[in-house]
């Protein structure tokens, strides 16, 4: 593991174990989970296709019957109005038809078929046929046997999703209780439910408590440790000596969990719900009412983002997460129960400000508690994989309850959600506030450096072209289109919002293999151009197919773009402070950085509520991959110019 | 064993007492009187009326008074409701309902009938005809049922069975129905995308609307070519709705019928109604709740039967050669 410092860091045992426990358990469980249902699928397939050929059957005498009555009504069969419409009906109501004729000898033809299947195509169609009699045309039906295989696909994949999101989120429960009850002295535990009902954590004892599974652990780690050294066996282990009652920053993970799992819970259904909403009481533009909660949100936790951290300095770790969980928590319920865009608006920005001043909270208190650098790289990677995991386990799930329950019972969840984090946040114990933490007056303001850094022509460069796009992409084609599009493809919610981990996977799983290989600047900055470009590639395939095989690619494509971006833009933004403005403090280049995503944000939403209204969903997404693709360009001068510098420097 | 013996013998004590409650309480009660008061002879909402008695086993004794199409006859009637005073009265159609029970600014006590709960059916615009002040809050002791299936609805209908642009309307400037609903008409043009072409029936000497030009008025509109003829819910068009629908027939314009007895007894082509019959059985149950729940017809709001009938007229289909749709024969009512 490499920090920021280029300095390795030694894991300690408890990690090491943890993180393969982790893995071993997520590959095994969902592994052996995909096989079962493999196997089921499998015999399903043998089961259902006569049951499919046997309900063609049964439509297309339907469809007989049907012309039939109308025949002896009086209609002449060529004079029958409609059928085109009734036979797309038919194909519309049964996705296993590939085509439906309908002939009479001496007579007209009807017929009708899917735009990707016909009878000139007719491998992997059964035809069936029904007969013409005295009265009634003669009926072909052509099945897709594909079908079911199809179906079963979908099955199968839907299984995954379910497996993963199942386990992430019960693997991040178990560590919580295994941080606390396993690896920590039972007597912690029993402090800190004392805590949540005197105030009084573990930190505040005068004496820490010590039970007989800390002085077990204890022990072990001392004997493995005399082992070790009387072999002489030569190892980077960190002999681990622990005081039980310090606060470590996987406290927090459990809360940061929840909190942004609270969050992340209306991201497959939200749009759809402003949607209804303002199909019912405004008359606003659809398209542009959906964006402006969105645009609204991403422009106040942009500014939450920049003065959150004044705000935990004043209020205090305990009470920012609070007012955060307290803001959200009524913002849920203000969405649960709102009437009009404008309540929408007003309940979002609430529930922005409240996301950005916690999540500011939980970074400040892992930087609070690490000990070293490489202990406070450990503690972010801890916060990062908390976010992801929210993320990836929110969408679907959220999709799934808004389905079943209704989305406003969906964000009445998801306040119960947030209220939780608050319960575990009380809890843990809080760090002491440490010599290296400045506040922003302390380091001059929180708008300190950023004239210096917007005048960087290179700097900008990286913010417009490197860092903004992604987000623009984020909230325009993922967080805007995506639901609304896959609605109009008639997919169900819980499909909805599988597509979302489509994304999320992609860049948890490209983020953690790129953060582990040292790459040059210049490598990094090549790595940045290939991320733009695949962001925005993807979504060009909807020019030519309009399914939702062809979002999912976009999706794939674009996390599979931001996965190789976004840490080596990072890189790059650091690089360029520190060869071209050492002066500046690198953590306001961070500051700006995020401050760009937000404004990448507010664009993105805006652009997609706009060419939406204009052209429609789907041209909107390819508009919006192609814009990506021409800024993703930008960061191509870097490669000239400000590499040459930042190598030398 | 003893408790199930007390379980038993206490609920076979309850049964016996309950039918012979019920047997003496029949045997006791009165029917109750109600005066319906039609138009032209007790068709299917006075039959769907009068049939929701029996299913629901309510002793009734219904006196029917039949004006005839004569609305001289009203006044005797008034007279003759005011003097038996039956427990309700039931008034049939917009002329009737008007003439017996006068309008919200206009009532008399001693011309109209003031003093006897009241119920109306086959009243087009209720509030526009200033029967009640309102649907949900009738304003006085009269309420009643809606039988006309909104004209957003009629019009959206009327695309499944055919695209239009233009459509026909005969305006009955006599009557509130027929400026009620051309508003609506008039209304709807932009939504749904249509020119509607009107013309007015002219009035004779004696002031009343002409029939003798009603199939002038029709080939008027023929000749503006518009896709069909709006039949509006207007009694002087109804009394007429033969000459108009053959008129039009004749001249190759279909006919949209907003009642059902322009499509099964004229030659409209299709109608988007609710059945009379269904309307008799909701204003029953609405006389029900009169009668036997004592609440009085202020407090009832004025409905109309949920959903509606699409009624296609095969025989003036054929004629036409205008045949129903697919999609639309799945879900009309066919009549030879």
């Amino acid at each position: 593991m490499q920090t920021a410092m280029g300095k390795s860091i030694k894991p300690s045992i408890e990690r090491l174990l943890a993180r393969k426990s982790y893995l071993t358990l997520l590959l095994f469980s969902l592994c052996s989970a995909l096989i079962l249902t493999w196997l089921t699928l499998g015999n399903f397939e043998k089961i259902l296709l006569p049951q499919v050929l046997a309900k063609s059957n049964v439509i297309g005498s339907s469809v007989r019957t049907t012309v039939e009555d109308a025949i002896k009504l009086g209609i002449p069969y060529d004079s029958l109005v409609g059928m085109n419409d009734f036979l797309a009906d038919t194909l519309n109501e049964n996705p296993e038809i590939a085509y439906i004729k309908v002939q009479r000898d001496g007579g007209k033809e009807y017929a009708q078929s899917r735009a990707d299947a016909s009878d000139n195509a007719p491998q992997g169609i059964v035809v069936d046929q029904i007969e013409a009699s005295d009265t009634a045309p003669r009926v072909i039906v052509g099945v897709r046997a594909s079908y079911i295989q199809e179906k079963l696909h979908i099955m199968f994949g839907d299984a995954a999703v379910v497996s993963l999101v199942a386990l992430i989120a019960g693997l991040e429960i178990a560590l919580f209780f295994s941080a606390r009850w396993v690896l920590r002295p039972i007597d912690t535990w029993r402090a800190m439910i004392q805590g949540l009902q005197t105030g009084q954590t573990q930190r505040d004892l005068k004496k820490p408590e010590y039970g007989p599974f800390a002085d077990l652990v204890r022990i072990s780690n001392e004997k493995i440790a005399s082992f070790r050294s009387q072999m002489g066996i030569q190892h980077h282990l960190d002999v681990i000596v622990h005081e039980w009652y310090e606060p470590k920053a996987r406290d927090v993970r459990i809360a940061l969990f929840l909190f942004v799992f609270s969050e992340e819970l209306l991201r497959s259904f939200f749009p759809l719900y402003i949607k209804s909403m303002v199909d019912a009481t405004s008359q606003l533009s659809a398209q542009l009412a959906i964006s402006a909660p969105m645009m609204a949100y991403m422009l106040v936790a942009g500014v939450g983002t920049l003065f959150g951290s004044g705000l935990v300095e004043k209020l205090g770790l305990r009470r920012a997460f609070g007012l955060s969980v307290i803001l959200s928590s009524i913002s849920l319920i203000g969405l649960a129960f709102a009437h009009s865009l404008i309540e929408i608006i007003v309940w979002r920005s609430a529930a922005a400000m409240g996301y950005a001043v916690a999540t500011i909270a939980c970074q400040v208190y892992i930087a609070r508690t690490a000990s070293s650098g490489a202990a406070n790289v450990r503690g972010l990677s801890t916060f990062v994989a908390a976010v992801t995991a929210a993320c990836i386990c929110g969408a679907p799930i959220g999709a799934v309850i808004a389905e079943i329950l209704g989305q406003s019972s969906a964000l009445l969840f998801a306040c119960a959600v947030c209220m939780l984090s608050w319960m575990f946040f009380k809890g843990v114990s809080l760090p002491a506030r440490s010599q290296n933490d400045m506040s922003d007056d302390e380091t001059g303001g929180v708008t300190a450096g950023f004239g210096a850094l917007l005048k960087n022509k290179n700097m900008q460069l990286a913010m417009w072209c490197g860092v903004m796009p992604g987000k623009l992409m984020m909230a325009g084609m993922l967080f805007y289109i995506t639901p609304l599009l896959l609605q109009q493809y008639q997919l169900s919610q819980a499909s909805i919002g599988q597509f979302f981990i489509l994304y999320y996977v992609l860049l948890s799983a490209g983020n953690a293999i790129i953060s582990r290989v040292d790459l040059g600047i210049y490598t990094k900055i090549r790595l940045v151009v290939i991320g733009g470009f695949f962001s925005g590639a993807g979504a060009l395939t909807m020019y030519w197919f309009n399914t939702p095989l062809a979002l999912a690619f976009a999706i794939i494509s674009f996390g599979l773009g931001q996965s190789m971006l976004l840490t080596p833009i990072t890189a790059v933004v650091l690089s360029i402070v520190k060869a071209e403005m050492p002066a500046v403090e690198p953590s306001r280049a961070l500051a700006l950085s995020r401050s760009f995503e937000r404004v990448g944000g507010i664009i993105g939403a805006g652009l997609a509520a706009v060419f939406s209204a204009y052209m429609g969903y789907r041209e909107a997404t390819v508009i919006l991959g192609g814009l990506v693709i021409v800024l993703g360009l930008g960061t191509v001068p870097l490669l000239w110019s400000a590499t040459k510098k930042v190598v030398k420097a | 064993m003893k408790q199930h013996f007390i379980k038993f013998f206490s609920s076979v004590l309850i049964a016996l007492a309950s039918f012979f409650y019920s047997a003496a309480y029949a045997a006791d009660v009165k029917p109750f009187r109600i005066t319906m008061v039609v138009f032209r002879g007790c068709e299917e909402a006075c039959k769907g009326f009068t049939d929701y008695w029996k299913d629901r086993k309510i002793p009734v004794e219904i006196e029917l008074l039949d004006v005839q199409t004569d609305v001289k006859k009203i006044p005797g009637f008034i007279a003759q409701v005011k003097k038996n005073k039956p427990d309700l009265l039931v008034t049939w159609g917009t002329t009737v309902s008007l003439q017996m029970l006068g309008t919200m600014d206009n009532v008399d006590p001693a011309k109209h009938v003031t003093d006897v709960p009241a119920l109306f059916m086959i009243a087009s615009t209720p509030v526009g005809s200033g029967l009640v002040r309102s649907l949900n809050a009738p304003g006085r002791n009269v309420s009643g049922t809606l039988y006309i299936v909104p004209v957003e609805t009629q019009l959206n209908v009327a695309r499944l069975y055919m695209p239009y642009k233009k459509i026909g309307f005969l305006l009955n400037s006599t009557e509130d129905n027929s400026k009620v609903v051309i508003a609506d008409l008039e209304a709807s043009q932009k939504k749904f995308n249509f020119e509607l072409v009107s013309r007015t029936v002219p009035l004779n000497q004696a002031g009343k609307p002409d029939p003798a030009s009603l199939t002038k008025l029709v080939n008027e509109l023929a000749d503006q070519k518009v896709d069909f003829l709006y039949f509006a819910p207007d009694t002087f068009l109804l009394l007429n709705r033969d000459a108009i629908t053959k008129a039009a027939v004749a001249r190759n314009l279909p006919v949209l019928a907003t009642s059902e007895s322009v499509v099964l007894e004229s030659e409209a082509l299709f109608g988007v109604v609710n059945r009379y019959y269904t309307v008799g059985q909701l204003t029953a149950s609405k006389a029900e709740q009169v009668l036997v729940n004592k609440v009085a017809p202020r407090d009832i709001p004025v409905v109309a039967p949920p959903g509606f009938s699409l009624i296609v007229n095969m025989r003036v289909a054929k004629e036409l050669e205008r045949y129903p749709p697919i999609r639309v024969l799945k879900i009309a009512e066919i009549v030879q």
